[in-house]
């Protein structure tokens, strides 16, 4: 805080078409005597000038077609992913097809379907979670404060869940190295199911946290929060 | 001082409020509608909060879906424009953490003439000062260069009292002018 604050802030309202008459012209006075302010009022204007001319020669450049059909595109993201569920879906079905005997297939199959339906239902509501991540913020209040608890939040998930991953994937290939079961084969079973895990942990470990940890340093998180 | 105005009349807002509800149609008419009024503007603030042009227009197609997905739900506890640029905000924010750490910001294009020589400087200049801000003086620099947004409404996006988003931008500044001489 210094004596000049009051008029750098009078500086910002007169720049943007938010100051007084009566309260411009103290300012313009002060302005005369003092050319800390002077600068202040030079800097300000000399860099809303160049965002300015920055953004106008960026839009004349943007190419609206493409972001229409990113748009188009990004619309059926949701489904995409649902897509990918399924097929997930379908390989782990094969995998359980392909490590159980013939004789035994129809009925493993039975009994694994359940759960392969939880799965694709569990990713269509993250599927749709995902597509309202960004909107539930904008009913909130203070708009930083609770950007931080969401970035947080998100943070702390990808790092339990990388552990959680791991601990998934050692688990299924001790499994796949030492099971012994008479009606399917566990090298094939749990070692197809390790692939697809092995692929989530490498994701989170590799994208998805370094990426979180990177939003949450520009947004003023530091220190443990953040590693 | 960037794109022209952005501004949605409450009249405006009502009709593309009205299309989005009626479905069909009259929904991708009225999701036509708001993308050709706000993209300047949210291609701008999108611009100067990531800092890539790339990445610009990755955050204001993530907008537009996250609209098209939200806006039937949306249900007016704030102006329609308002609530597209606090997902403009997240959105520019996510898209700049996709970046890999130390990747460059943009240098201007510009052409070879000396004027542009002399902007492209300025533009790398200004353009390294606020890639060192954090997140949130970035936003309130970002929100006061685009035309046509007043004050209330760069409060109300940002949910602070209407008083305080001069000391905001009045901290922001002077980080600014640090990040500059620094």
């Amino acid at each position: 805080m210094d004596g000049c604050e009051g008029f750098e802030i009078a500086i910002e309202r007169r720049l943007h078409g938010a100051l007084g008459g009566a309260e411009a012209t103290a300012l313009d006075a002060h302005l005369a005597g003092c050319a800390r302010c002077r600068a202040y009022q030079a800097s300000a204007r000399s860099a809303e000038a160049v965002m300015a001319g920055e953004a106008r020669e960026a839009i004349a450049q943007v190419d609206w077609a493409r972001v229409e059909r990113g748009i188009r595109g990004g619309v059926y993201a949701s489904l995409r992913m649902l897509v990918g569920a399924v097929v997930t879906a379908a390989w782990v079905a094969g995998m359980v097809w392909l490590s159980t005997p013939p004789a035994m297939r129809a009925d493993r199959m039975m009994r694994t379907l359940p759960a392969m339906v939880v799965v694709v239902v569990l990713v269509a509501f993250v599927a749709a979670y995902s597509a309202r991540r960004l909107v539930a913020l904008a009913d909130r209040q203070e708009m930083f404060d609770t950007y931080r608890i969401l970035v947080q939040a998100n943070l702390q998930w990808a790092r339990r869940m990388q552990w959680a991953t791991a601990a998934i994937v050692a688990f299924l290939l001790y499994r796949a190295l030492t099971g012994t079961a008479v009606t399917f084969d566990p090298a094939v079973y749990f070692g197809g199911l390790a692939l697809p895990m092995a692929a989530a942990w490498l994701y989170l470990r590799r994208v998805k946290l370094p990426r979180a940890e990177r939003e949450a340093r520009d947004l003023g998180i530091v220190g443990e929060a953040v590693r | 001082m960037a794109a022209g105005p952005p501004e949605l009349s409450s009249a405006e807002e009502a009709e593309i409020l009205a299309g989005v509800r009626a479905g069909g149609a009259a929904r991708r008419d009225a999701s036509d509608r708001l993308f050709r009024k706000l993209r300047e503007p949210l291609h701008s603030l999108c611009m100067h909060l990531t800092g890539r042009r790339a990445d610009a227009e990755d955050a204001v197609q993530e907008v537009f879906v996250a609209v098209h997905k939200g806006l039937p739900e949306f249900r007016g506890a704030s102006r329609l424009t308002t609530w597209v640029y606090r997902i403009a905000l997240r959105a520019s924010f996510r898209a700049r953490a996709r970046r890999q750490e130390g990747a460059p910001v943009d240098e201007g294009a510009g052409g070879g003439g000396e004027g542009e020589m002399v902007n492209r400087d300025e533009f790398r200049r200004v353009g390294a000062a606020m890639a060192r801000l954090p997140a949130e003086p970035r936003a309130v620099l970002s929100l006061f260069a685009i035309e046509g947004l007043s004050h209330r409404e760069i409060a109300d996006i940002l949910g602070i009292p209407e008083g305080t988003v001069w000391s905001r931008l009045h901290a922001a500044r002077r980080m600014l002018v640090e990040s500059l001489s620094g």
